[in-house]
């Protein structure tokens, strides 16, 4: 990343609702676990993207996924789990 | 607040994980606060009420509120004062008395060598008038923060030089004293060797450059706004009416000599961007100063250092004759000088700041402190724009609670990270929130660290200039408007919070590895 698109990154206004494209990899913090459910999820935003795999112990992890389907309008979408990279600070 | 450029960690010792003993109060976690917010209210009552600021006062109110509290401990009260010994030992907490301290030196020495005079000159000569002191004012304090990273260094010297200059051109002084105050929260907030950026960075897993850069489109919105409200207030507000003749005087006898200094200044400045300890490269600017002062006739090295021995001492004859000795009657014994006044005028406040940490670690250990975070987490967190202003108000609601702003960002900080990580909020975005409501918070409230450290070295004043009554001093309280910088950037943040400006997801780009400076 060259030095100014540093300094100029992130400098719009940002939607609540980010989309994905399927296929696309992403590292994201695994939000929670809903027990009723039975749905691992990571919230991106308010978009919920739900593990097709992965236990709830992945919960606070920061994972490496795939998107495998993305409903733009729903935002929602579905990831599968590749590698857990760390556990969150604190 | 002060910062410290170094290799080692910065002191994240002050988050009191789930292994330090609990303390169970009276009421529950809630009755936590209660040392806090007794002495807030002491604070207010002697400051705003009384109209008293005398630091010595506040450190009995402080004494009195973790008595009181002790009274609502549950069980065995060895607990809560083994605490206070905890609190009082922190890190943070040495980092800002060190700051305070070789400051002082440092600005008091500058002073000795007629620093204020050849501002008073350069001001004069390039005709910046009283309407315009406090903007300029504020634009050079914040290269200073910038360049040597301390917020709190920045306040003691701009304080002690720039403050009486600019009051003997007839600046407004609650509004000068407010621009100085910005001037260190710029500093502190976007100084890589500031030691708040450096926490901010470190727990929301940043690495520092990248952080800097992007905390840069905030800062300079802030930045630019505060210098047009300083160049706008600066001509409604009128200053001091000081005796005209004292006036004439001092910028007639004011001369360019003194300007000397800001290569002392700049020896600091490079030192600290080399990268060399903060205490290291003050040290350095002492040597320079000291040097300057003799080398040009600025002051004598008795003005740095003087011994006042009384002529009944033994060795009084044996050391009559040296530049830093001075034979004396019985009663006027003792040490004076640059480095003396310079170090001494911070003592009260030291011991007021070393109880008040204690006080804050009483309230996180307490559960106090979690109480107000879990509210928050669990009833106002509940959407990203709503859990962005619950980090910029949540911030700034411990900043203002806990005296060394450092010391409340290491608080905060596991609460941000798990906040932003809930919604997979960058971890830049996090830092940057996290550092900017601390360094603007810092130097608000009249019982802020910052703002406590200028009234310190306010009082010295009087001592320094005849022409300076207590009367100028600028009380505590009376500032918190005027700090524009502060509250701008404040507002920034809340309004890019309800908006999204500069929301970016972890997604979005990955932070680089953590490394420091």
């Amino acid at each position: 990343m060259s030095i100014l698109s540093q300094f100029l990154a992130g400098a719009t206004f940002r939607t609540t609702t980010p989309s994905f494209e399927a296929g696309e990899e992403i590292e994201v913090y695994v939000t929670d676990y809903d027990e009723a459910a039975g749905e691992l999820f990571a919230n991106v935003g308010e978009t919920r993207l739900s593990f097709v795999d992965g236990s709830a112990d992945l919960v606070g992890c920061r994972v490496l996924a795939r998107v495998e389907s993305f409903d733009d309008d729903a935002h929602r979408g579905t990831v599968a789990h590749l590698e857990t990279l760390d556990r969150g600070s604190f | 607040m002060a910062d410290t450029p170094s290799d080692e960690s910065p002191e994240i010792d002050a988050i009191s994980g789930p292994d330090v003993d609990r303390i169970e109060f009276y009421g529950g976690r809630w009755t936590s606060v209660l040392p806090i917010a007794l002495f807030v209210l002491w604070a207010i009552v002697q400051s705003g009420l009384f109209r008293i600021g005398d630091t010595t006062g506040l450190v009995a109110g402080m004494l009195v509120s973790l008595i009181v509290g002790m009274f609502f401990v549950k069980g065995d009260w060895t607990d809560y004062a083994n605490t206070i010994f905890d609190g009082m030992t922190k890190r943070v907490a040495a980092t800002a008395v060190v700051a305070w301290l070789w400051a002082g030196m440092f600005a008091n020495t500058l002073q000795a060598g007629g620093f204020v005079g050849g501002l008073v000159w350069a001001a004069d000569a390039a005709a910046v008038g009283p309407a315009l002191f406090p903007a300029v004012t504020f634009i050079l304090a914040a290269l200073l923060a910038t360049g040597i990273g301390t917020g709190y260094g920045t306040t003691v010297a701009f304080t002690a030089l720039f403050f009486p200059a600019g009051i003997l051109l007839g600046a407004n002084p609650v509004l000068l004293f407010g621009s100085i105050l910005s001037g260190a929260v710029f500093g502190d907030n976007l100084a890589p060797v500031s030691d708040t950026t450096i926490v901010s960075a470190v727990t929301q897993d940043a690495d520092i450059g990248g952080v800097v850069a992007s905390r840069f489109k905030y800062a300079i919105v802030a930045a630019v706004l505060a210098f047009a409200a300083y160049v706008v207030a600066g001509g409604m507000m009128a200053g001091l009416d000081i005796s005209q003749q004292a006036q004439d005087l001092f910028i007639e006898n004011s001369e360019p000599a003194g300007l000397v200094h800001l290569l002392s200044m700049l020896v600091v400045i490079v030192t600290a961007v080399m990268g060399r300890h903060i205490v290291e490269a003050v040290s350095w600017g002492l040597v320079v100063a000291v040097a300057f002062n003799l080398v040009f006739g600025l002051a004598p090295l008795s003005a740095v250092l003087l011994f006042r021995v009384p002529d009944t001492s033994v060795a009084a004859g044996a050391v009559a004759g040296l530049p830093v000795v001075e034979i004396v009657e019985p009663g006027n014994a003792g040490v004076t000088g640059s480095l003396y006044s310079g170090a001494a005028g911070f003592f009260p406040l030291i011991v007021l700041v070393l109880l008040i940490i204690a006080g804050s670690e009483i309230m996180i250990r307490g559960g106090g402190f979690a109480a107000i975070q879990d509210w928050l987490l669990e009833n106002v967190a509940t959407g990203v724009r709503s859990a962005e202003t619950t980090m910029v108000v949540g911030t700034a609601f411990v900043n203002s609670m806990i005296t060394i702003n450092t010391a409340a960002e290491i608080a905060i900080a596991p609460y941000i990270a798990r906040i932003g990580q809930k919604y997979n909020i960058n971890g830049y975005r996090r830092a940057n929130i996290l550092d900017a409501n601390t360094s603007a918070l810092g130097y608000i409230f009249p019982w802020a660290g910052g703002v406590l450290v200028g009234f310190a070295t306010m009082q010295g004043l009087p001592d320094q200039y005849e022409w300076f009554t207590e009367a100028m001093v600028v009380n505590p309280i009376q500032v918190w408007p005027f700090v524009f910088h502060g509250w701008l950037l404040f507002a920034v943040f809340l309004l890019s919070a309800l908006t999204g400006f500069g929301l970016e997801y972890t997604t979005d780009r990955r932070s680089d590895e953590v490394s420091r400076v």
